[in-house]
């Protein structure tokens, strides 16, 4: 080897290294750095007169030195390391990410006398790689389906979250149509999804069906975007399924809660009928026992008793035919059987009979003689006012007159009942006439089943009358109802 | 003696019936169900049958009609735990009505009516 051809190589080999885009640093073992090149001072951000001289160290994480000293050992036995992929520390402090070649420098006798570094800096390619691998994690943990599929229906891409879904693998659906999830009766979806991704236009929660390997039905919920290359030419579209099997199970729960409330509705409305028609018996036999029994004791001064009781099984016998007003009323099988009768009698007798069982209340009737002929149930008629009769009686614990009128306008009877009581707040007007409903304040201390009310204006509504109050909380009550005349 | 068929399918209801009719003197058979009254009638030839409306296999209605076609029948007062009288008797042409629960001196008048 002459001498010429010898610093010829080394020229070339200088130029090499020069212009190496991987740093290219040679050291003693014991850390000094003897050559930096100027992808070194690149990469480090030390020039070559700043490192060499130094100690490698200036580039190693602190955290890092025990396996630069494993390295170093290797080495000298020989070893040469390939794309190690370690940290190193750039002059700013910043660390960066690096493959490194470490191999054994060794003089013409072949004595390792040192070490040649090749590091290349990957930060960059790491970096992408990173963001590559963490996008393909998201996908891959999302709990939708994402496919991506070419303009022409070929699947290029399936999640885990596919694989669950649709029970197709990745190998088993990549390269397939998509049709393979659709099922037959909406195949032309796919057509108008195609040709809206051509046009440019994502579809946004489209909700549908698909269906799995094994025929399973999906309900799903669609987003459907385009795939544009680095041109921004269309290539292919991206799905993401979300099952909405949850969604839809809760519309059907609503639906069947809706239905079982309702039945269990009728069933209620079933039992007061049932259970009302069946008190009826056992009322019956109590009453007419304690009837019997009243005669047999009639001269027993322990026959009040049996008054006492007789009147609490009359009360029980009225509400079970109240509850049955009510149920029939729920069913719309509240019957009127009408026939014309002279409305004025009626009122007159009603009130003769009310008179007599009341000891603390006057009842004047103000209905004139003019016969008020009216086409009605009478039976049912005489129920409202009874009740009415009954409630201005029980609210008027002060006593004072009850006044009933009744006059002819407008082909309607209006009749009405008015009473000195305890009158009704304004804010329990509006509710007076529903079931059940009990008017707080001052007339909580009274017992009732809130149904009596209710009924009456049932009946008024059926024989298309009008039922209404007019009151003021301490100053009474006037009633009215109307019903048609006939003249 | 006035011989008076109460039909009811409920026992209770038979006693307290039979025990205020006989306590006025009546003659008294007690039937617990639907089936062959008109049997009953033939063979028993009361003076008035007092029948419940609600029974098992056979309605009141039914079992009224069929009686209606003996000749010389008795007269018959319907029983019924319907409040409205009009709307329990149908088509029947019974000729009363009393309805559950009643006044025993209500009872007693409609039968002393009717017999």
């Amino acid at each position: 080897m002459n001498e010429t051809k010898t610093s010829e190589d080394a020229a070339r080999l200088l130029a090499i290294v020069q212009s190496s885009q991987d740093a290219i640093i040679s050291k003693k073992f014991d850390g000094t750095i003897t050559s930096w090149n100027a992808a070194a001072e690149k990469i480090f951000g030390y020039t070559a007169s700043e490192a060499i001289g130094q100690n490698i160290a200036i580039i190693i994480p602190e955290e890092l030195y025990p396996e630069e000293r494993e390295i170093i050992a290797k080495v000298k036995g020989g070893e040469v390391i390939a794309h190690y992929e370690t940290i190193r520390k750039r002059k700013n402090g910043d660390k960066i990410i690096i493959a490194l070649t470490i191999s054994p420098i060794k003089d013409a006798g072949g004595k390792i006398t040192g070490i040649s570094k090749i590091a290349r800096d990957i930060s960059d390619e790491t970096e992408a790689k990173r963001k590559e691998s963490m996008l393909a994690a998201i996908i891959d943990s999302s709990d939708d389906a994402i496919i991506s599929k070419t303009l022409n229906g070929i699947i290029t891409s399936w999640n885990v979250a596919a694989q669950k879904m649709f029970e197709y693998t990745e190998s088993e659906a990549i390269g397939k149509h998509i049709s393979i999830i659709i099922p037959p009766g909406r195949i032309a979806e796919e057509a108008v999804i195609i040709e809206n991704i051509r046009q440019g236009n994502k579809i946004d929660h489209f909700e549908t069906v698909r269906v799995s390997k094994n025929g399973k039905e999906i309900n799903i919920s669609l987003t459907v975007s385009p795939i544009k290359d680095k041109n921004g030419k269309i290539i292919g579209a991206s799905k993401v399924a979300r099952d909405i099997a949850e969604k839809a199970e809760a519309e059907k729960q609503r639906q069947l809660f809706t239905q079982k409330l309702q039945a269990l509705n009728d069933y209620k409305d079933e039992f007061i009928a049932i259970a009302s028609h069946e008190l009826k018996t056992p009322v019956t036999v109590v009453k007419a026992n304690l009837q019997m029994l009243e005669y047999k004791m009639a001269n027993d001064a322990n026959v009040e008793f049996v008054y006492k009781t007789l009147a609490q099984v009359n009360k029980l016998s009225e509400l079970i035919n109240s509850m049955l007003d009510v149920s029939k009323i729920q069913f719309g099988k509240l019957h009127l059987y009408t026939a014309v009768f002279e409305l004025d009698t009626l009122l007159k007798v009603i009130v003769e009979n009310m008179q007599q069982t009341t000891l603390g209340h006057e009842i004047i009737c103000k209905v004139c003689d003019e016969t008020l002929l009216a086409n009605a149930d009478s039976k049912r008629i005489e129920q409202v006012m009874v009740n009415l009769l009954t409630n201005a009686i029980k609210y008027s614990p002060n006593h004072g007159d009850i006044i009933v009128d009744a006059i002819k306008t407008d082909g309607n009877i209006i009749v009405s009942v008015k009473d000195n009581g305890i009158g009704i707040p304004a804010g329990d007007i509006d509710n007076i006439f529903s079931r059940f409903y009990r008017v707080s304040g001052a007339a909580a201390g009274f017992s009732g089943s809130g149904i009596g009310l209710y009924i009456s204006a049932e009946i008024i509504k059926q024989h298309g009358g009008k039922i209404w109050v007019e009151s003021e909380a301490g100053k009474g009550s006037v009633f009215y109802f109307s019903i048609p005349a006939i003249d | 003696m006035k011989k008076v068929l109460v039909v009811d399918d409920d026992k209770s209801i038979l006693e307290v019936v039979e025990l205020i009719l006989t306590s006025k003197g009546y003659d008294v058979k007690t039937y617990a169900t639907g089936h062959n009254v008109s049997n009953v009638v033939n063979n028993y030839d009361p003076d008035l049958v007092l029948l419940d409306i609600n029974l098992p296999h056979k309605t009141g209605i039914e079992i009224c009609n069929e009686l209606k076609a003996i000749s010389n029948h008795p007269p018959i007062l319907l029983f019924s735990a319907h409040a409205n009288a009009k709307q329990a008797m149908g088509n029947c042409t019974a000729e009363g009505f009393i309805s559950k629960p009643f006044n025993v001196s209500d009872l007693l008048n409609s039968i002393g009516e009717h017999i």
